[in-house]
């Protein structure tokens, strides 16, 4: 066996780059994080909103950018890219170049002096999608990671005329240096994640669509537009006339599933109607008269719920959809309007109209740039440019991993989950030598600070260079709080963040004997955990800290106000005086972490997930209702379009019931959840009735409980009479060749019983599209053609879901057998009986007439629901459901595995119907993210969490309903009143839970319960010193 | 405009600064507040912030008791409903801050010295407007018709 090497190196540093390498280091291993540009974030960064929740994308992403930022284990490296790879699995060695920055990054503080005295301006930006331009020292944008600006050699001055530096001057952290040159650095890893995304541009073939126009951009270039960070500060304007448009057009399919043109991609991106929907309504809310239309060819809306958002644009925002393409977009000459001509399918016409803006959602297509670096290892592609299954399988035997977008069309979630399965997969083959190569950081023992001590503070105030000093006066705001209250000494430096000055916040804390410290300088959103570690090296309890903003909230924003923004700082270091000094030194509690994880659900999401932690070394209790595994998979008729068989799933079973650490639990049912992360108890029991209860001891679940499918009150009548030639999708599964009855004529009927806008009555009916049924569908005609050839087929469909990238091709190769049929609502389509035979009625989109004819059988796409279960289930671990019933997740961009609740992680149907493939996928995922904690051993908790005061607490339990981690529990306690002992209910945080909102602190009647850190009295002494302190004369 | 009852509207040109308390969430508006610096949008001077880690911490006796110290307008601000970083917190400031303003007003306090706003991380000049507008409305109410009381840093027992 080859030696393995403790690091990993992921290659990309967009969303699914940052998940893998985050979880990566949870796992125990140090990992490269290598980036071409010069920040991560990729594309999500760029983004403005995130669909279907509208979430601000930047403020979920930059949290974890930030995060690898600080993570000592992960080294980052921006601005680089890989040459080379060499070695094989296990003990790679890679040849990385990072290409020089002329500014270095340890010295910068991100302050921008240099850009701003840049005399070279107009170098389009490509975060703004050129929409915006910048000078030669720049910074991709604000929240850049690092925060380290750059200088572009091609156009710096100095470097191209030898003439100017001014940026080098104006440097006061003297951080330019002109002499770097490209480094050539060498990693060690045992393993290999590619992440490098997608890439789009507008297919230049298609020049009737007016693309050079400034009135037609890219749908990359309208999500800056309507950006609050982006080039016009988040005004929707026209780029010729800068006035507010007023209709919008966005145009589907731009380069993609167009068959007449030989360049363009023959598959759907699959994200682009989303994201079309999602900035049509965020359009809408830039103006609410806003007029949006969106050309399709066909929408597709695949993922939990995004079929519901696609209505919600409808109906809420009246975002109109137009089924059809655009021949034509002319400018018009008078107004600079575009003039659309397109045909409008459901009308049966040619039609033109005239708008403000036309958006393209062009094709994307996977990022290239390290194909040359697989040369070696004989990679093959696809016919749509993306890596083949069989080469990914090969890959993965290699340790060389992909997520993302580059390895096939997805959304930011499925990359995010993907993300945590390669962390898992690679965790399988490195988890011999985890953890040696992870920093372990030790402090000096902690000084102890009791409420007796008379708190000592020190106070340094940060200049940031001009940033804060240029507007406050800094040595003014020292002299005022020098003679505070506490305040042992005070002093003012350059910049408070650099490496030099937490050496001088420790020598001040040695030297003036300090138990308390304020650093008045930017935000503590990026800076409080770089202080409060200099802190704890200092021997300080970190909790004795405040930072309060003078930067971001005070000078940046009261520039031409010099005095008001001193009197400002001033004030505030005072308000937050008062509450540091009534701080008191707190802990994160460490739990321990039980090394077993409890599954239910042993279908192949519960089988694979198990096979992954066994692999891992973890002990895995797998509970099933049925009496074996294998779940929906192994009951299909065949796997259909995915590059494995049933063969190898009953394979994995096997090895699973080997396996010394798997214990299997068939036939058995959960009867009780107790605990909460590191330490949950499970009871139990065998189904037969009088079974014993067996209990045992986890640190982690995973929920993979599936889903079922539900059957259709619709025409029942009819149905009742042939019984044995109507199906359901699934009952089809179960019927084998010769069960069927003989049939000419059958009829695959979609969306029944769901979709909202297909079927407007019944009781069953769903709103959700479950998004796997048209692919089944494709299954199911392969199967009747098979076992009648000369069969009739007959599909009636809404609106064909075949956004993954073989489905479409599938269904233009059954289509020439086929029928495809489209009906506008279920209620017009029509079953009777034909003598023998069924009669089909129905009114058809497009030629608009009724059309009639007979079937033999009728297979019915009825929606997928929950497990029987799934309520009682998450009653038990007290974890929230959507509407339609199915398992809701802490996030549905950034965590779709996990739960709110610590320790507990979802995946595959339980989460939302989907292909085996992504079920798979989630399946490691929840492994991997249920490994980081076990891993360890242990997990911190917050240390700011609620705590009781039990004399107090009457146990009315209102903290406990407001709390949303269910942190609170009412716990019975005896008080005794003489020769009585009375029984009474209190309240008690479980910190483990407890998440440190302080939501019952607010909420409690009495104030019994209170937020460590945010307590009532430390509040309420900030905003008593806002107007301003009495001083004691001296 | 409506005039009130506060005392001194003409001091508005004798320049007046009015003193108001913001609290900020740290994931939504606290973020919206930094992103207003790093994009510089300027607004008055004006605001003194308090950070908590949900808006749901804020207790209506704060509101109360910073009115009853003399300042002269306070401000809630928190994330846009659905996206609280604690899924429900602000919900629950919601639902404690409807019932303020009506006390307010019964103790006397022009009602529209206190309000509360949702402010996302990618909402800087939102912030900054949001600012702009309430210091204006409270600079044209004038000062609080309750005098100011100057604090004291002491050590309090829990």
């Amino acid at each position: 066996m080859t030696e393995l090497e403790s690091a990993v190196l992921v290659i990309g540093g967009g969303v699914a780059g940052i998940q893998t390498s985050l979880d990566l280091t949870e796992l125990g291993f140090k990992v490269y994080l290598v980036e071409k540009a010069p920040t991560i974030g990729g594309t999500m960064a760029q983004l403005d909103k995130t669909f279907p929740t509208l979430d601000c994308s930047l403020c979920i992403l930059a949290p974890k950018m930030v995060e690898v930022f600080r993570n000592p284990n992960i080294e980052l490296l921006t601005y680089s890219q890989v040459k080379g790879i060499s070695g094989s699995a296990g003990e790679y060695a890679i040849k990385v170049v990072k290409n020089p920055r002329y500014i270095d990054e340890e010295a910068c503080k991100g302050c921008g002096d240099c850009a701003s005295v840049c005399p070279v301006k107009g170098i389009p930006s490509d975060f703004d999608a050129h929409l915006n331009s910048h000078g030669a020292a720049h910074i991709p944008f604000p929240s850049s990671v690092p925060p380290v600006y750059l200088i572009d050699e091609n156009k710096c001055l100095y470097l191209n005329h030898g003439i100017c530096r001014l940026c080098e001057k104006s440097c006061e952290a003297k951080a330019i240096d002109f002499s770097q040159v490209p480094q050539e650095i060498t990693l060690k890893v045992g393993a290999i994640v590619i992440a490098t995304g997608y890439e789009q541009e507008y297919p230049e073939y298609y020049t009737r669509l007016a693309g050079e126009h400034p009135n037609v951009l890219s749908s990359m270039q309208f999500e800056r537009l309507l950006s609050a960070n982006g080039p016009t500060g988040g005004e929707l304007i026209r780029l010729d006339n800068r006035k507010h448009p007023h209709k919008i057009a966005f145009l589907q399919c731009v380069g993609s599933r167009d068959f007449h043109h030989p360049e363009c991609k023959k598959y759907c991106s699959s994200i682009c109607c989303m994201s079309s929907a999602k900035q049509a309504i965020v359009a809408k809310e830039h103006a609410p008269d806003m007029e949006c239309s969106i050309f399709n060819t066909e929408i597709r809306a695949k993922g939990k719920n995004f079929y519901e958002f696609i209505v919600k644009s409808e109906e809420e925002y009246g975002i109109q959809y137009i089924n059809g393409k655009v021949g034509l977009v002319k400018v018009n000459p008078k107004n600079g309007n575009l003039i659309l001509y397109y045909e409008d399918i459901d009308k049966n016409i040619v039609e033109q109209d005239e708008y403000d803006l036309v958006i393209l959602a062009s094709a994307l297509f996977p990022n290239k740039s390290y194909y040359e670096l697989l040369q070696n290892f004989d990679v093959e592609f696809d016919e749509f440019g993306y890596i083949n299954d069989e080469s990914i399988k090969k890959c993965e035997e290699d340790n060389i991993f992909f997520t993302g977008y580059c390895r096939k069309p997805k959304d930011i979630p499925v990359s995010v989950a993907e993300g945590s399965a390669c962390a898992a997969k690679i965790s399988e083959q490195l988890y011999p030598v985890r953890f040696e190569q992870i920093k372990d950081v030790t402090y000096p023992p902690e000084i102890p600070v009791g409420p007796d001590d008379e708190p000592r503070v020190g106070i340094l105030v940060c200049q940031c260079g001009i940033n804060i000093g240029g507007v406050v006066d800094t040595t003014k705001v020292v002299e005022y709080v020098s003679k505070l209250p506490y305040v042992a000494h005070a002093e003012e430096n350059m910049y408070s963040c650099s490496s030099d000055s937490q050496e001088q916040i420790k020598e001040m804390i040695k030297k003036y004997d300090l138990n308390r410290f304020i650093v008045a300088s930017c935000t503590p959103r990026t800076h409080e955990p770089l202080f409060r570690n200099t802190l704890r090296e200092a021997g300080l309890n970190p909790f004795l800290f405040e930072l309060v903003n003078i930067r971001d909230q005070d000078s940046w924003v009261h520039q031409k106000e010099p005095e008001e923004a001193t009197k400002k700082a001033c004030d505030l270091i005072r308000m937050y005086l008062a509450k540091v000094v009534n701080l008191a030194p707190q802990q994160k509690i460490k739990v321990k972490v039980e090394k077993a994880t409890l599954i239910i659900g042993g279908g192949i999401a519960g089988v694979m997930a198990a096979n992954n932690l066994a692999n891992q070394g973890f002990k895995v209790h797998l509970v099933e209702t049925k009496s074996t595994l294998g779940g929906n998979s192994l009951e299909f008729i065949n796997l259909y379009d995915l590059p494995f068989k049933k063969q190898e799933i009953i394979q994995y079973i096997d090895e699973l019931n080997s396996k010394e650490n798997v214990k299997i639990h068939t036939s058995t049912k959960i009867v009780g959840i107790n605990g909460y992360v590191g330490n949950y108890t499970v009871q139990i029991q065998h189904i037969s009735n009088d079974a014993k209860v067996e209990e045992f001891t986890v640190g982690t679940i995973i929920v993979s409980t599936g889903t079922n499918q539900s059957d259709t009150d619709r025409w029942s009548d009819v149905r009742q009479i042939y019984r044995n030639n109507v199906f359901t999708q699934r009952e089809f599964e179960d019927t084998k060749g010769a069960d069927l009855p003989e049939f000419k004529d059958a009829t695959i009927i979609l969306c029944v019983d769901q979709r909202k806008n297909a079927c407007n009555t019944g009781e069953n009916v769903k709103t959700y599209c479950s998004n796997v049924c048209c692919k089944v569908a494709l299954k199911n005609i392969e199967r009747l053609l098979e076992i009648n050839p000369e069969a009739h087929i007959h599909v009636l469909y809404r609106e064909l879901q075949f956004s993954d990238l073989n489905a479409e091709k599938l269904w233009r190769d059954v289509r020439n057998n086929v029928l495809f049929e489209r009906y506008r609502s279920l209620d017009e389509v029509n079953i009777s009986d034909s003598t023998g035979k069924f009669h089909i009625n129905y009114k058809n989109v497009g030629a608009e007439c009724e059309i009639e004819y007979d079937s033999d059988l009728i297979i019915l796409a009825t929606p997928e629901i929950p497990s029987k279960g799934t309520k009682e289930l998450a009653k038990m671990l007290k974890v929230p459901l959507t509407k339609d019933g199915f398992f809701l997740e802490a996030h549905v961009k950034l965590r779709p595995l996990d739960f709110a609740t610590d320790g507990i992680f979802l995946c595959g149907g339980a989460h939302w119907p989907k292909w085996i493939d992504e079920t798979i996928s989630q399946a490691y995922g929840a492994a991997g993210r249920a490994a980081t904690l076990m891993a360890k051993g242990e997990t911190e908790t917050e240390g700011i969490t609620s705590y009781v005061n039990q004399q107090k607490c009457i146990g009315c339990g209102v903290c406990a309903e407001v709390c949303p981690y269910n942190a609170i529990e009412l716990i019975e306690t005896e008080k005794r009143m003489g020769l009585y002992v009375i029984s009474e209910k209190k309240a008690n945080v479980i910190a483990a839970l407890c998440k440190g909102c302080g939501a019952c602190a607010a909420e409690c009647p009495l104030g019994a319960i209170n937020q460590k850190h945010f307590t009532k009295n430390q509040i309420k002494k900030q905003i008593e010193l806002l107007t301003g302190i009495e001083m004691k004369s001296s | 405009m409506k005039k009130t009852k506060d005392k001194n509207n003409d001091k508005e040109d004798s320049g007046f600064a009015p003193e108001i308390l913001v609290f900020c969430c740290n994931w939504c508006s606290y973020a919206g507040a930094d992103l207003a610096g790093v994009s510089r949008f300027q607004y008055p001077p004006n605001i003194r912030i308090v950070r908590v880690m949900c808006s749901g911490r804020v207790e209506p006796i704060f509101i109360i008791e910073a009115f009853e110290r003399g300042i002269d307008g306070v401000l809630i601000t928190g994330c846009h409903i659905g996206d609280c970083h604690y899924i429900t917190g602000n919900e629950y400031t919601q639902e404690r801050m409807a019932h303020m303003k009506p006390l307010l007003k019964s103790i006397g306090i022009d009602e529209r010295r206190f309000d509360l706003h949702w402010i996302s991380a990618s909402e800087g000049k939102q912030f900054a407007e949001l600012i702009t507008k309430f210091t204006e409305n409270i600079t044209q109410l004038g000062p609080s018709p309750i005098p100011k009381k100057l604090g004291k840093i002491e050590i309090i027992c829990e």
